[in-house]
C-alpha cells in the first residue's frame, strides 16, 4: 500500500495529465459535431444571451430590422405559395436571425435566436432563400444550436435533379463551397451543373430544396459507384438570417430512422 | 499584494477577452486561430509547480470549450501545453537558473526568451489542438498550415500586446 502510495507521489503530474486527457477526450467524443445534454443546453443559453448582445452591438442601420421583417414576410408567403399549389402543404416556416456561425473548423455549427419557446425542436431544417443550410440538434428556451450542411459529421440524403438517383451528400473539410456526393450509381445520367436538391428522406428539408450543382470536376470511381463532387449552393461565410422549416410528420419520419445520429438509415 | 494581482490579472484578463471577443473573430480566412487565453498560461509564474499549471490548464480549456461548444478540444490542447511549460522551462532556464523574481514576461527575461518560449509552446498547443480537430489523415496536410501560420502570427501578436502593455524594466 505504501509503495503505491509513494508511486503516486512521484508520478502524480503524469497521473493528473493522464486523467485531465481522458476527461477532455471522452468529452470531445461524446459530444463533437453532436453537442447534446443539459450542459449544451446552459451553455448554449449564456452564449446565445451573450451572442445576441453582441448581434445587437452590431446591428447599426435600420436595414437590419427591415431584413428581419422581410425574412418572416417570406416565410409566410412560401408556405402560402406551397399551399395554393399544393406543393407542400405540409411543410411551414418561421424566421430566425443567426447570431453565432462557423466555417473555418471541422465541426462547424450555427447558433439561432429561436429556442423551444419559439416552437423550435430537434430535426428542423434551416435553409435561406430556398436553399439548404443545415438542421437543428439542440435547442433551449431562446435559442437553438444548429449543424450546417459543412460539417465533416453528418450526411445528408440529397437527390440530382427532379427525379434523378439518392446520394449521400458529405462535407469533407476546408473548401465551404464544395462537397461531395457518394453511392451515385455508375449508370446515373447527369451533367455538369445539374441541381442536387434535398431528398425529403431524413424529414429535415421539404423534397426539392436546393443543396447544390454537380461541379466541373471529374467523379471518382468507388466500386459500383461514383463520388461526385457538388458545389454548394449556399455561402455559408455570410449566413446572417434563416428560416427554419416544419415539416409535418418529420418527428415520425426521423423516429423511424433506425441510426438517428445524423447519417442515414 | 498588488504584484500579486497583477499576476492574476494577467494570467484571467486573457481568458476574458478569448471569451468575450476573441473567439468570435475570424483571422487570415481561418487559417489564423488567435487563442488569446493561452497569454494567460504563457504568463503564469515561472515558479509555479506542474501539477498547478495542468490545474489552470485543464479550467482555462475546459472553460473555453464550455463557450465555444467546443467539447473538451481546447482543453486537451491546453493540459498538453501545460504539460510542457516547466519542460521548456528547464529548456531556456539561464545557466545560474531562474531568480525568484524572475517572470515570464518580455520586461523580465527580455524578448529573445519570451519568443523563442513561446514560439515552443505555442507550437506544441497548436500541434495538438488541430491534429484533433482535422480528425482524418487526409485533412493533416492543412491542419499543419494552420499550425504554422497561427504560431507564428500569434507569437507576433502576444509580443505587440507585452511591447505595449508592460514597461522594460530588465533584461537578461
Amino acid at each position: 500500500m505504501r509503495n503505491l502510495w509513494n508511486l503516486i507521489v512521484q508520478y502524480h503530474v503524469a497521473l493528473v495529465f493522464i486523467l485531465f486527457q481522458a476527461l477532455a477526450i471522452s468529452w470531445f467524443i461524446g459530444s463533437h459535431g453532436y453537442p447534446r445534454g443539459r450542459w449544451v443546453q446552459r451553455s448554449l443559453a449564456w452564449q446565445g444571451s451573450w451572442n445576441q448582445q453582441l448581434s445587437q452591438w452590431d446591428r447599426r442601420s435600420e436595414l437590419a430590422d427591415l431584413n428581419r421583417e422581410l425574412l418572416a414576410e417570406n416565410a409566410t408567403l412560401r408556405a402560402e405559395l406551397h399551399a395554393v399549389r399544393g406543393e407542400a402543404p405540409t411543410t411551414s416556416y418561421q424566421a430566425a436571425e443567426v447570431i453565432r456561425s462557423t466555417w473555418n473548423r471541422g465541426a462547424n455549427y450555427l447558433v439561432i435566436n429561436r429556442g423551444s419557446a419559439e416552437g423550435v425542436s430537434r430535426g428542423q431544417g434551416l435553409l435561406r432563400n430556398n436553399k439548404a443550410i443545415g438542421r437543428v440538434i439542440e435547442a433551449s428556451e431562446h435559442f437553438a444550436l444548429a449543424l450546417p450542411l459543412i460539417n465533416q459529421e453528418v450526411e445528408w440524403s440529397v437527390r440530382i435533379g427532379a427525379t434523378g438517383p439518392v446520394a449521400r451528400l458529405v462535407w469533407e473539410g476546408g473548401d465551404v463551397t464544395r462537397a461531395v456526393l457518394y453511392d451515385v450509381p455508375r449508370s446515373a445520367v447527369f451533367a455538369v451543373g445539374d441541381s442536387v436538391v434535398s431528398s425529403g428522406f431524413q424529414g429535415y428539408f421539404p423534397a426539392g430544396l436546393m443543396v447544390g450543382n454537380i461541379a466541373e470536376e471529374e467523379p471518382e470511381f468507388d466500386g459500383q459507384f461514383l463520388n461526385v463532387p457538388v458545389e454548394l449552393a449556399a455561402d455559408f461565410r455570410s449566413i446572417r438570417y434563416v428560416e427554419l422549416a416544419s415539416v409535418q410528420g418529420q418527428t415520425e419520419v426521423q423516429a423511424l430512422n433506425p441510426s438517428n445520429t445524423g447519417t442515414l438509415p | 499584494m498588488n504584484s500579486q494581482l497583477l499576476t492574476y490579472g494577467r494570467v484571467l484578463l486573457p481568458l476574458l477577452l478569448h471569451i468575450f471577443f476573441f473567439q468570435h473573430a475570424t483571422f487570415a480566412g481561418g487559417w489564423w486561430f488567435l487563442g488569446f487565453h493561452l497569454l494567460g498560461l504563457l504568463l503564469i509564474p515561472l515558479q509555479a509547480s506542474p501539477l498547478f499549471l495542468l490545474l489552470v490548464g485543464a479550467s482555462f480549456g475546459a472553460i473555453v470549450d464550455a463557450a465555444t461548444l467546443e467539447g473538451g478540444l481546447f482543453m486537451s490542447s491546453a493540459v498538453w501545453m501545460a504539460l510542457a511549460i516547466p519542460a521548456v522551462n528547464r529548456l531556456l532556464a539561464p545557466r545560474e537558473g531562474y531568480e525568484i523574481t524572475d517572470q515570464p514576461t518580455i520586461a523580465s527575461m527580455g524578448i529573445r526568451w519570451f519568443t523563442v518560449r513561446t514560439l515552443l509552446l505555442l507550437f506544441a498547443h497548436h500541434v495538438w489542438l488541430f491534429t484533433l480537430e482535422a480528425g482524418r489523415w487526409d485533412l493533416l496536410g492543412q491542419a499543419f498550415g494552420k499550425v504554422m501560420a497561427s504560431t507564428l502570427l500569434s507569437t507576433t501578436a502576444f509580443l505587440l500586446v507585452l511591447m505595449l502593455t508592460q514597461s522594460q524594466r530588465r533584461k537578461r
